[in-house]
């Protein structure tokens, strides 16, 4: 997406790496899972722009 | 132009202004009768059509460190010699005085309700901020190419003021496309009669782009740079990692001054201030108009995962959250800015020899 080479895919907009709907422990859970694979994909090696998502590839 | 002889102010930094370089950068303003330095072309090639009335002389760092006081100032400054019409620079591609002559325009000239016209090279952070404020004619780099510079702007001078009425009122329609007159784009909608639909147009440029024959866009479509990635993260259990976001999340009062649209401005808070790990939150407010912000203000580690982060050091899955959160907001800010911004994050961010960085983003 206009060149960022390494990026994830939140949740929405107002809440990118949350769920309001969830309660809190199980919202921070999935932060967690959020910036685990923020620091797994910091760890990849990418050879042109990549779109992650929690789960893989775009 | 017309018969009665126009009116003009024209404003310059302290070097035209000849009043010296960069250690004059912090004169306050000065006033002289008639034209300075570049002014002294720019009244030769008005000739009998207008008169440099004064030439008002500000110190770069004098302008740019409290622009409402300059522009203030310049205002009070500028509204007795009564101008038609103001001019700035040119500017070619110096930054601060770039931007500066595009607040004075921007500024004297809408609280006086007159064009103003100023010149800028094409990477003058200026352009993209003022283009629609005043015109601001395309110039070289520097100031080797004044006299095409002051040439412009006489010509666009000479378009927009209306010939008839004497109007202070900006008459529009004498002046010519950007390409044609060489200024950059205002974001002025005109309406125009062409022989072809747009369908047609449309379909003749992509036959002649398939052709490989030369085509001229009529929507002119931004360039982002393409930039090589970064290597991978050896090893996290060693890597200092940081926070940077362009939420706008920042203390209640928001200190820094950011502009919740257009911004133009990064700072940095501390994390043991701004997220005690113990105690009581502070109050934040989000500087971002772009997104509707409750849910990020009832618990900002929804959009800065600062504990999570905390935890993580502390297991010892990366070596260091940086103790530092870089912060600005993203919302319609202008591409040459975010740039900016990104090179000044980018810098800081080697100099602390931080390893990796998330940056979060609405």
């Amino acid at each position: 997406m206009v060149g960022i080479n390494r990026a994830l895919r939140g949740q929405t907009i107002t809440n990118l790496l949350g769920d309001s709907n969830l309660p809190p422990e199980k919202e921070k859970e999935l932060r967690r899972k959020y910036v685990l694979r923020a620091l797994e994909i910091l760890s990849t090696d990418v050879q042109k722009p990549q779109m992650f998502s929690l789960d893989g590839v775009e | 132009m017309s018969e009665k002889k126009l009116r003009m102010v024209h404003y310059l930094n302290q070097f035209f202004g000849q009043i010296g370089g960069e250690e004059k950068a912090d004169v306050a303003f000065s006033v002289k009768e008639g034209p300075v330095g570049p002014g002294v072309l720019l009244q030769k090639l008005l000739g009998e059509d207008g008169t440099i009335m004064a030439t008002i002389i500000c110190g770069d760092n004098y302008f740019a460190g409290n622009l409402d006081r300059a522009s203030e100032e310049a205002l009070k400054l500028v509204e007795p010699f009564k101008p038609d019409i103001l001019f700035a620079g040119p500017a070619f591609a110096a930054g601060r005085y770039g931007l500066n002559c595009g607040e004075f325009c921007k500024t004297v000239g809408g609280k006086l309700g007159i064009p103003a016209i100023t010149g800028m090279y094409q990477e003058n952070p200026g352009v993209e901020i003022y283009r629609k404020d005043c015109y601001i004619a395309q110039t070289g780099d520097s100031a080797a190419k004044m006299a095409e510079a002051v040439n412009r702007m006489v010509s666009i001078a000479r378009k927009v003021i209306s010939t008839e009425t004497h109007s202070k009122v900006l008459a529009g329609d004498q002046i010519g496309k950007p390409s044609e007159d060489e200024y950059f784009p205002r974001g002025v909608l005109r309406n125009e009669h062409t022989e072809k639909t747009a369908a047609c147009r449309g379909l003749d440029m992509l036959l002649a782009k398939i052709k490989g024959q030369p085509f001229v866009s009529e929507v002119v479509m931004a360039k982002y740079d393409s930039i090589p990635p970064p290597p991978p993260v050896k090893d996290l259990k060693s890597c200092e990692v940081a926070l940077v976001s362009d939420c706008g999340l920042c203390p209640k009062g928001n200190p820094h001054g950011l502009s919740g649209r257009g911004n133009k401005v990064w700072c940095t808070y501390e994390t043991k201030d701004l997220f005690p790990e113990k105690g009581s939150l502070p109050e934040y407010e989000v500087a971002h108009t772009g997104y509707y912000p409750k849910e990020v203000l009832e618990n900002p580690y929804r959009i800065l995962p600062v504990d999570i982060m905390r935890e993580l050091e502390n297991e010892g899955i990366i070596g260091k959250f940086h103790p530092t959160y870089f912060c600005t907001s993203g919302n319609v800010t202008p591409n040459l800015v975010c740039h900016d911004m990104g090179e000044g994050i980018a810098a800081e961010i080697k100099k602390r020899q931080i390893g990796a960085v998330i940056l979060t983003s609405t």
